[in-house]
């Protein structure tokens, strides 16, 4: 069953890459390749040290997006890549292995979402130091994106983590139910409360000037 | 009808429908400005969205996982079953528990023969956790960790996997007992462990630690020679914190006819084949000097030195303490007024030596008065005849 869930996750990837890659991977599309992956299997450190060189970068941005802290985002992607490699004999080298990295990032920082309200630590810290530069002297594109990433984190994790997977990483909803394990027609209510959360943000931080 | 343009927005920001048709779809509907500057503005938000500046790690990762990955991996190869490594660790877990069992008991039977002061037994420090070592291993070696006078019992041991390599981190404190057939090769020793080679199976006994230090090593044919097999093998042991390492053949068997040990004050040192067995008078007392502070001390910041015998074991109040090879020792401490300081040392044999310090008089120091007597308020009335 895990298996044909995975397949379909797999089969469905967006950005992450639906096409096998060259057997040594590629660091542009961030998928590793086949040979790479058999030679993990096998117990070869070094080529998953070069797994973890094409992957993180993937990775790490979206867990950076989603925890919105780099120094956390860097201990998630870490730990995640830690934990695949782990449990790579339960990896079908056959399928992409950027979905399942993704779906391991994914539970991880959610799990991290419950033990930061547990213990009330701020979410996306590390932004209230991007509030106090100046947007004006950014370049006007940079300047944005900070204000949509200042707004990407006071939404909830709830409604955060679906539209960074579909907008940030452009997956769609059927992938995204194979990772989160929430129903399509749910998904689709997040995602849009989420943008509709953002857009009043925004307009509010507008207003605001 | 609001909610029918926000179906018609999402459905185009999901990519169901195309952004002229939503907008057709709202002209139908009758959706006026309103509506079309909304669908425009969540067009803009999305595509900000998607066009985010990707984030980049400050370092490469790869070193830290893999350092991570080598950490965690004790017991299992990667790529193993779930299974496997939940059977390793069960095993490693009940390993943990035999030797904190062992621990505790061990220091209780002792004291039956031997009178120990409590503070000891409590002092004796979880040696499952204290991690100051390690040892690397190649594949296929048989590992136990044990404490002095324990048999090696089958359970006990840990195969490592054919394919894999061992780390395995010894305590400060620990008792580690190593034993395989044929060839053994340590690879690689850190910290207090010391480097050793065997070379080519010839056969080499020696305590690293040389001199008169005592070293129980345990030799029995239920133990190192468990499978019957010939050969030579070799067998580490720490003990007190101190090394030994020995290298058998097969055919030398130094007392393998049953239990061997080797008692305090006994070295043994083969070579080639070649047996020597010295024996050194057992220790009957065990040393204990404090050469600081001599006398009392005062309350604040105080060092302790001294010394005792090169493989007895100090306490101070209770907490073990490290001494140097030749038995010396330096301690700084924080002491408050009226403290009082128990140095104990124990040797293997389990003589005892205890010193106490107490705290001085100060010169000048005034001796504590007395209490004032109570006043007692009178009254007096004039008494008149």
């Amino acid at each position: 069953m895990a298996r044909r869930r995975y397949a379909a996750s797999a089969a469905l990837v967006g950005k992450a890459g639906s096409e096998r890659s060259a057997p040594g991977g590629n660091a542009a599309d961030g998928q590793p390749g086949r040979e790479l992956l058999e030679r993990c299997r096998r117990g070869d450190r070094q080529a998953y040290g070069r797994v973890v060189e094409i992957c993180q970068n993937r990775v790490f941005n979206l867990v950076r997006r989603l925890v919105g802290s780099t120094t956390i985002a860097e201990d998630i992607t870490q730990e995640a890549f830690v934990r695949a490699y782990l449990n790579i004999g339960r990896f079908d080298v056959e399928r992409p292995f950027l979905p399942w990295i993704f779906r391991i990032a994914v539970n991880l920082t959610r799990n991290w979402f419950k033990a930061a309200a547990r213990r009330e630590i701020p979410c996306g810290a590390e932004n209230n130091l991007l509030q106090a530069t100046d947007g004006r002297q950014l370049d006007e594109r940079l300047a944005i994106a900070r204000r949509l990433e200042r707004a990407l984190l006071e939404l909830d994790p709830k409604y955060r983590i679906p539209l960074v997977l579909k907008h940030v990483e452009g997956m769609d909803y059927r992938q995204m139910k194979m990772m989160l394990g929430v129903p399509v027609t749910a998904l689709k209510m997040r995602v849009s409360r989420a943008r509709a959360r953002l857009r009043r943000l925004l307009d509010e931080d507008d207003r605001n000037g | 009808m609001k909610r029918k343009w926000n179906k018609v927005i999402d459905a185009v920001l999901d990519g169901e429908l195309t952004a002229e048709q939503g907008r057709r779809l709202l002209e139908q509907l009758g959706a006026g400005d309103e509506a079309e500057q909304r669908l425009k503005k969540m067009i803009e938000l999305a595509g900000g969205l998607e066009s985010l500046p990707a984030e980049k790690p400050t370092v490469s990762l790869g070193e830290g996982v893999l350092t991570t990955i080598r950490r965690r991996q004790h017991l299992g190869g990667p790529g193993k079953s779930k299974a496997s490594v939940r059977l390793a660790l069960v095993a490693a877990g009940a390993l943990a528990g035999v030797a904190m069992a062992a621990t505790v008991a061990v220091p209780l039977l002792r004291s039956r023969r031997l009178p120990v002061p409590r503070h000891i037994d409590q002092g004796i420090p979880c040696r499952a956790r204290q991690v100051i070592g390690k040892v690397e291993l190649d594949r296929g070696t048989q590992v136990a960790m044990l404490l002095p006078g324990q048999k090696l019992s089958v359970p006990d041991v840990i195969r490592t996997a054919e394919n894999a390599r061992a780390e395995i981190d010894i305590d400060r404190d620990a008792r580690m007992l190593l034993h395989r057939q044929s060839n053994l090769r340590v690879s690689r020793l850190e910290r207090q462990l010391r480097v050793f080679t065997l070379g080519g199976g010839r056969v080499t006994v020696e305590m690293l630690d040389g001199g008169r230090r005592s070293v129980r090593l345990l030799v029995g044919r239920d133990e190192l020679s468990a499978e019957g097999r010939r050969g030579s093998f070799a067998l580490l042991a720490l003990a007190d914190g101190r090394t030994a390492v020995a290298a058998l053949r097969h055919e030398v068997v130094v007392g393998c006819r049953g239990r061997y040990e080797l008692p305090a004050g006994w070295m043994l040192k083969l070579s080639s084949g070649c047996s020597l067995r010295k024996k050194l008078p057992v220790p009957e007392g065990v040393k204990l000097e404090v050469k600081e502070p001599d006398g009392g001390f005062r309350p604040g910041r105080l060092k302790i030195t001294g010394s005792t015998d090169s493989h007895a074991r100090l306490w101070l109040n209770g907490r073990l303490l490290d001494t140097s090879p030749d038995g010396s020792f330096t301690v700084k401490i924080e002491v408050a007024r009226g403290d009082i300081i128990e140095i104990v040392a124990v040797d293997v044999v389990g003589n005892t030596n205890t010193v106490e310090l107490g705290p001085s008089r100060v010169d000048g120091e005034k001796k504590a008065s007395r209490s004032p007597a109570r006043r007692v308020r009178t009254k007096s009335y004039r008494v008149t005849w």
